[in-house]
């Protein structure tokens, strides 16, 4: 019974005096740890402050980089002989056609097909940018290009069969809207020519109107009766 | 028998007398007020490498953001330069 109590009392203060040398710093290793530490801190000063150095360089920089950009920007302008206003005025030109293009896009083909007049305003309004001096502009000119393939892409979208017909010149034989709206090409079927002229009224009537004026005698007395050779017809489907 | 009885006792007092010399302080230690300053300079020393770090950090993001500007910058020089050939300026 004693032997047990001492092994124990030995163990005991064996695992206090570990426990006790583990948790107490001798002073010594206090001065060490102290140094070590405000040694950390005075590095990390001088680092920071070399830090903060090329920090405030690499802000004065991003700020001259801007204005040289800003300077090459209207020297692009002075060659073009434009200003800002035109860039934003053809951007906005740009996205109103894109929304245009995706709007019909979402057409079904036979739809779309009804459309052609609409697909014709696009490609002309389209036309009318890559005339402006601002289309040299990279980034107008990319955009462009981006609009005329979404413009081939709605085209690929329309039925299988032509939606425009040129009049022709044929010997021997005058082309007319009867004849027109006969082909199998086009309807197959030669009373469906009011169709064809319906969707293209303006043209036909602007045409015989001329006639009329430039005729002392007019032998056509109907404009659904004459078109002339080169006349660009939408054949509605 | 009595080697083990003789054998124990002297175990027993030698540890004894160890952990009273631990636990009593034989050699210098740091008082409770220095022991405080040293855990500011640890904490003070942190705080230093943590603002270092971000510092580092925001230094990295501005490198990358004059690499793109001028980058950018070379794009319009080209594209001027580009502009001057065609309208033969």
């Amino acid at each position: 019974m004693m032997k047990r109590t001492g092994i124990c009392l030995m163990l005991l203060a064996i695992s206090l005096s570990v426990f006790a040398a583990k948790t107490e710093m001798t002073y010594e290793e206090y001065e060490l740890a102290l140094a070590g530490a405000q040694e950390r801190e005075k590095s990390a000063k001088q680092q920071i402050a070399q830090e903060q150095a090329k920090i405030e360089s690499l802000k004065q920089r991003l700020l001259e980089i801007d204005r040289l950009i800003a300077q090459v920007i209207q020297e692009k302008y002075d060659i073009l002989g434009m200003t800002e206003q035109d860039v934003i005025a053809a951007e906005n030109e740009i996205a109103s056609i894109r929304q245009e293009i995706e709007l019909l896009m979402g057409l079904s083909p036979d739809e779309l097909a009804k459309r052609m007049s609409d697909i014709k305003k696009i490609e002309a309004r389209i036309a009318a940018l890559k005339r402006t001096p601002v289309s040299y502009l990279w980034r107008i000119r990319d955009q462009i290009r981006d609009l005329e393939q979404m413009v081939e892409r709605l085209k690929s979208m329309l039925p299988d069969k032509p939606m425009g017909y040129t009049v022709r010149e044929i010997p021997g034989r005058r082309d007319c809207l009867w004849r027109i709206s006969e082909y199998d090409f086009i309807y197959g079927d030669p009373t469906q020519w009011p169709r064809i002229y319906s969707a293209n009224k303006s043209i036909i009537d602007k045409g015989f109107n001329r006639y009329v004026q430039r005729s002392a005698e007019p032998k056509y007395s109907r404009p659904e009766d004459l078109i002339f050779p080169g006349q660009e017809l939408d054949i509605p489907r | 028998m009595m080697r083990v009885s003789h054998f124990s006792r002297f175990m027993m007092a030698a540890c004894f007398a160890a952990a009273m010399c631990t636990m009593s302080g034989c050699t210098k230690k740091p008082s409770e007020e220095e022991m405080a300053k040293l855990e500011e300079a640890k904490s003070a020393a942190e705080s230093a490498e943590r603002k270092l770090a971000e510092l580092r950090r925001e230094r990295m993001e501005l490198e990358a953001q004059v690499q793109a500007k001028e980058a950018e910058l070379g794009s319009h020089e080209a594209e001027r330069d580009e502009l001057k050939q065609k309208m033969g300026r």
